[in-house]
């Protein structure tokens, strides 16, 4: 049996039995403590650190996003932050988180944005003042999904002022147990969800819980972004409601859906060719930034397709469409992304 | 020769053609077409990925020829009419020629598949030059007293070619990587048809009135990927995998896991 055979066997069974409901944009509003402790214990959290590899990740997240399966609690500590910490963390971070993150019982939050840095990631004013042995954490961090009920953060600070933006910023984890840090769920649009806002006041770090290097920040995220951004989570939040479209499809519709399944073929392909590079040990921050771009249009075109295709439950429609303004924001905007690819383009032809 | 120098010279011989029936004779000279074709069968050995190769590269450079027909001669179903590309009698809009027949079945079967494959590599290739093109234009063009690509108008362009061009390219390498399979090359040629018109469309709005010239250029590359495309378009591509149901248009691009 292939890998991704066996993925899908366990799946299937999985939601034969009940454990889950399948639904759109499961990798951030599917969340599931249990569903990702199950995870943990077949030994599928932590791939890419722990031997396996980007490409078989890819596999596995693939068939889990296809089945929409609850993988939102531990999805941010397996993508980004489990690698980041097995690549430059402290031998105490990683003694500390690493074994939890795997079991699913470390549930990682992001402490990126603020409400004056949103695109513009490097204008944070979040400072961490240097303490005995450690760091206080002072600011305030925002959209950070899910943050009332993680068990850590990833914080980006300002540990210096005097240089140019770019300079002077530092990674931290922060346990949420932690004094001085309040968590609140900001209501979306339908209703309290995952978006939360996260205070911290003279929170404490130990030196040992710095992610890499003391102002070394800014170099440090911008490569973490390739992981963030050019996995399959970005082409199929929507793909349970494409599912659902295929099976309602008929001759008169057959155009519309067979445009986006040769689309989705050359997308995942194109998710394949940047997991292979990160195998290579590199960060494809281009290609990620291109099948961000391409994968969340393809997204929301699934909707308009599904809208279109008669038969299609409405519920599904209506799950999709609300989660569908945060696709082309999160992780980085379409716009922002052009500039980074249109970056890549002319670099390609200098 | 190793590959990359049989692409670069294919680009060198074919760049000096004097028409399109000199660019026909040059291909069947060189012997391209036996890439991909085992030795045994009189062939040069190698992949059907090698004849992808050359074909990208002598379109990515603006030129035509008729290498995808020679490795396999096809007769093409397209909007009502059947069609041979590279027979006598007409021309499509960038020059090249084709002939229309009067009775005649389409083909069908592996030498469809690998055309469709290599007609994709056509189009990525002329995707790939014109998105690089773009990218160069815009990056030393200068207006209001900077470079065009400042704007964010304008780099949202340059981005949008370079992205539907490794769209198309990444479809191209999902077929190649499972070349017996037909819906995957539909799938390839579809996307790689949708991103021609794209990319044509953008490269001549950020060249502006000098990219419309014959003396720039950039319609070498342009006339030809909206002749491409048509054949055929995606209109008449899509609706054949439209009805595959969700287990099996999931396993396409899989083919080499």
């Amino acid at each position: 049996m292939t890998w991704r055979e066996q993925v899908r066997e366990q799946v299937d069974a999985w939601r034969r039995d009940g454990v889950f409901t399948p639904r759109s944009d499961s990798w951030l509003t599917g969340y599931d403590e249990d569903f990702s402790r199950r995870l943990g214990a077949r030994g599928w959290i932590g791939l890419t650190w722990r031997g396996r590899g980007f490409l078989d990740r890819f596999v596995l997240t693939e068939e889990l996003l296809r089945a929409g399966a609850p993988v939102a609690a531990h999805w941010i500590a397996d993508r980004q932050i489990g690698p980041a910490v097995a690549r430059l963390g402290s031998a105490k971070l990683k003694a500390g988180l690493l074994p939890g993150i795997e079991a699913g019982e470390v549930r990682f939050c992001l402490g990126m944005s603020e409400p004056d840095a949103g695109s513009d990631l490097a204008s944070v004013r979040t400072r961490a003042r240097r303490t005995d042995g450690g760091w206080l954490l002072e600011g305030q961090k925002v959209w950070s999904s899910h943050a009332h009920r993680a068990t850590h953060a990833y914080v980006l600070a300002r540990t210096s002022t005097e240089e140019h933006k770019h300079q002077g910023l530092t990674e931290f984890v922060l346990d949420m147990t932690s004094p001085g840090v309040t968590a609140r769920q900001i209501p979306d649009l339908r209703g309290p969800g995952h978006f939360c806002e996260v205070f911290l006041d003279d929170v404490f770090v130990p030196d040992w819980a710095v992610l890499g290097t003391v102002g070394d920040g800014w170099r440090q995220v911008t490569g973490q972004l390739a992981f963030e951004r050019g996995g399959p989570e970005r082409v199929l939040s929507t793909y349970p409601l494409l599912a659902l479209t295929m099976a309602a499809a008929g001759p008169a519709d057959a155009g519309r859906v067979g445009e986006l399944v040769a689309r989705l073929t050359a997308l995942r392909r194109l998710g394949k060719q940047v997991a292979a590079r990160m195998d290579g040990g590199e960060a494809p921050i281009g290609p990620a930034a291109t099948l961000k771009m391409l994968g969340n249009r393809f997204e929301v075109d699934v909707i308009e397709a599904a809208r279109a295709v008669p038969g299609v439950p409405r519920a599904a429609i209506d799950e999709a469409l609300l989660a569908s303004p945060g696709f082309s924001l999160r992780g980085g905007t379409t716009e922002v992304l052009g500039v980074v690819i249109a970056r890549e383009a002319m670099g390609a032809v200098a | 020769m190793s590959l990359p120098d049989v692409e670069e010279a294919a680009v060198k011989v074919l760049g000096a053609a004097v028409d399109m029936r000199d660019a026909a004779r040059i291909t069947l000279d060189q012997g391209w077409h036996l890439l991909g074709v085992p030795e045994s069968e009189g062939g040069m050995g190698g992949t059907l990925a090698d004849v992808a190769g050359v074909v990208r590269a002598i379109s990515a450079a603006g030129l035509s020829s008729p290498l995808p027909e020679l490795h396999a001669p096809v007769v093409l179903a397209v909007a009502n009419r059947v069609v041979v590309p590279w027979g006598d009698g007409e021309e499509n809009i960038a020059g090249e020629p084709y002939a229309v027949l009067a009775s005649g079945s389409p083909s069908t079967g592996a030498t469809l598949t690998r055309w469709r494959i290599l007609h994709a590599a056509r189009l990525v290739g002329g995707c790939q030059g014109a998105a690089s093109r773009t990218a160069a234009y815009a990056a030393t063009r200068a207006q209001f007293g900077r470079p065009i690509a400042r704007f964010q108008a304008v780099s949202a362009l340059v981005a949008e070619a370079h992205a539907q061009s490794v769209l198309a390219a990444a479809g191209l390498e999902a077929a190649l990587a499972d070349p017996g399979n037909d819906f995957v090359a539909i799938a390839a040629l579809a996307t790689a048809s949708r991103a021609g018109g794209v990319v044509a469309r953008v490269a001549h709005q950020v060249h502006g009135a000098i990219g419309i010239t014959r003396e720039l250029g950039l319609e070498r590359l342009t006339r030809r990927l909206w002749a491409w495309r048509d054949l055929p378009g995606e209109a008449e591509l899509e609706p054949l995998l439209g009805l595959l149901g969700e287990q099996r248009a999931w396993t396409l691009g899989a083919g080499d896991e």
